[in-house]
């Protein structure tokens, strides 16, 4: 793997365009190092290396145009590997904000409800302090403030009943 | 001569007619017609299109007559078509989580303006329940005419507790506020009370009691108001979350504030060990909520308590050297006036000797 990804590395300081084969070597490499990445890309990882084989084996009968066929087949494949594990990664992460995207609609909604219900709340209590003022008269209702008034009880008919 | 030719005929057929098509032409033509590959087609059109040369290119291979070049760029067209497809996945992918992140970013600001408008609204309601309360409370009532004995010492007992009342919430408004003149108006109503408690029983002055505890609320409410012109509303809840989680003190809210009730915080006249960790926490706590003043409301079981203003001042002294400000602190001896349990029940009447530390809610 160090061999691969250093000749890939030499290329691309060179400037040298990579081959099919070693850019399919240098992703096979990446992917094989992550045991959860090789699991979920395990068929075409499977047909890369089988078709990286079957290449090799052109080459060694002379058959070099098939051989590089075979190459660019075993890229393909280690490029669909590639973008295999991206697209779980791209859908995990879509799933996990649509979930969080959701609750966030949801917590959204039940605001709205106390909000409604707070709106509802402070209605009936204007309603009622509106009743009241009108009975009583205005806030805050502060007692007489002559010491006689405070000293002498208040005459039952000088006075409102409370229910 | 002629049945060697007719012999021959068939082998020269066949040996014209075109090679059989490699199985990996048919493989790439069934995967190019499913939905999912028309679906690529549209959301990851370039590798579609990569997929579609190749296997263009299979198929002149195999006029050719390349059988093996035609197998292999067949085979690459199949890999090329999944290359798509997985492709069109995190085009989709991204599609998708960037609908998420919108509906995400709008249901947050909607949750945000929402909160934010049911606290003030909240504020509201609460204010406007409070004026509500003061305007009930004060409202003149029937004069409570002679009573029989019983009645009489009933209302005694009633009266003796919301002049309790009273003189707890006008200490609480002084702590807040302590020059307002409804203030002054409703202490005066709480001494006025005080002395005709003391000098005479009978009638019980219920009626005045109730006036001045109404009065009380009243200025509490108005010193609430003058002291700040931000809501305390999220700052009681945060103080009461915090004294819940801290577990065993079952803080509850009143008209003055959040309370806590303390007991058997002393052995003899010295504070345990126990007693003396609770008081630390509290003071922390107070320590980190400046804004909220201090009560230390003793409760005596009756004449014979052992506790009283002066182990009071030995609690205020623990909350202070745990951190409470000193100066927005008052010790309050409420005498037998609030029990909780008939003082008559002997056998009780030791759950009636409580603590009360009270974070008086400063209001806005």
């Amino acid at each position: 793997m160090i061999l691969t990804l250093g000749a890939a590395l030499v290329s691309s300081a060179t400037g040298e365009q990579l081959s099919d084969r070693m850019i399919a070597e240098q992703i096979l490499a990446t992917l094989g190092a992550s045991s959860a990445q090789r699991a979920l890309a395990h068929a075409p990882l499977e047909e890369s290396k089988h078709a990286l084989e079957r290449a090799a084996g052109a080459r060694r009968s002379g058959d070099i145009r098939h051989a590089e066929q075979l190459e660019g087949l075993s890229r393909e494949w280690a490029e669909t590997a590639r973008d295999l594990v991206r697209a779980a990664a791209a859908e995990a992460d879509a799933a996990a904000l649509e979930l969080a995207a959701a609750d966030a609609g949801v917590q959204a909604e039940r605001a709205r409800a106390l909000l409604e219900e707070a709106i509802a709340r402070r209605g009936r209590a204007e309603a009622e302090l509106a009743k009241l003022a009108t009975d009583a008269g205005p806030f805050p209702t502060l007692p007489p403030t002559s010491a006689s008034a405070r000293a002498k009880p208040a005459k039952p008919s000088n006075t409102k009943g409370t229910p | 001569m002629r049945r060697l030719f007719l012999l021959s005929l068939p082998i020269l057929v066949a040996s014209c007619a075109r090679p059989p098509r490699p199985a990996a032409m048919a493989d790439a033509e069934s995967v190019r017609r499913t939905p999912a590959a028309k679906n690529a087609a549209s959301l990851a059109p370039e590798a579609y299109l990569h997929a579609e040369k190749l296997r263009a290119e299979a198929e002149t291979a195999y006029e050719n007559g390349d059988l093996p070049g035609a197998q292999i760029l067949a085979q690459r067209a199949v890999a090329a078509y999944q290359h798509a497809l997985v492709l069109a996945r995190i085009s989709y992918a991204g599609e998708t989580a960037n609908r998420a992140r919108l509906a995400l970013r709008i249901a947050e600001q909607a949750l945000a303006q929402n909160d934010g408008e049911l606290k003030r609204v909240s504020a509201q309601a609460d204010d406007l329940e409070v004026r509500i309360k003061v305007i009930k409370d004060a409202a003149p009532i029937a004069a409570a005419g002679r009573a029989d004995g019983a009645r009489e010492t009933a209302r005694l007992a009633s009266a003796r507790s919301l002049a309790l009342d009273a003189r707890l919430l006008c200490a609480a408004a002084r702590m807040i506020a302590a020059d307002a003149a409804p203030l002054t108006q409703a202490q005066g109503l709480v001494d006025d009370l005080d002395k005709r408690l003391v000098s005479q029983l009978r009638p019980a002055p219920v009626d005045a009691a109730m006036r001045a505890r109404a009065q009380c609320l009243g200025a509490l409410t108005l010193a609430r108001r003058s002291a700040s012109t931000t809501s305390s509303v999220g700052k009681s809840d945060q103080l009461l979350s915090e004294l819940s989680a801290m577990g065993g003190l079952s803080p509850v809210r009143d008209d003055r504030g959040v309370v806590v009730t303390l007991r058997n915080l002393f052995a003899g006249d010295q504070l345990t060990k126990e007693g003396r960790d609770r008081l630390d926490s509290l003071g922390r706590v107070a320590q980190a909520h400046p804004d909220f003043p201090v009560q230390v409301v003793v409760h005596a079981s009756g004449p014979k308590s052992k506790l009283g203003r002066d182990e009071g001042m030995a609690i205020s002294k623990a909350l202070v050297e745990a951190g409470a400000n000193a100066e927005r602190m008052l010790v309050e001896a409420a005498g037998s006036a609030h029990p909780v349990i008939d003082p008559s029940i002997a056998r009780d009447a030791s759950r009636n000797e409580r603590i009360e530390i009270i974070f008086v809610d400063p209001g806005g």
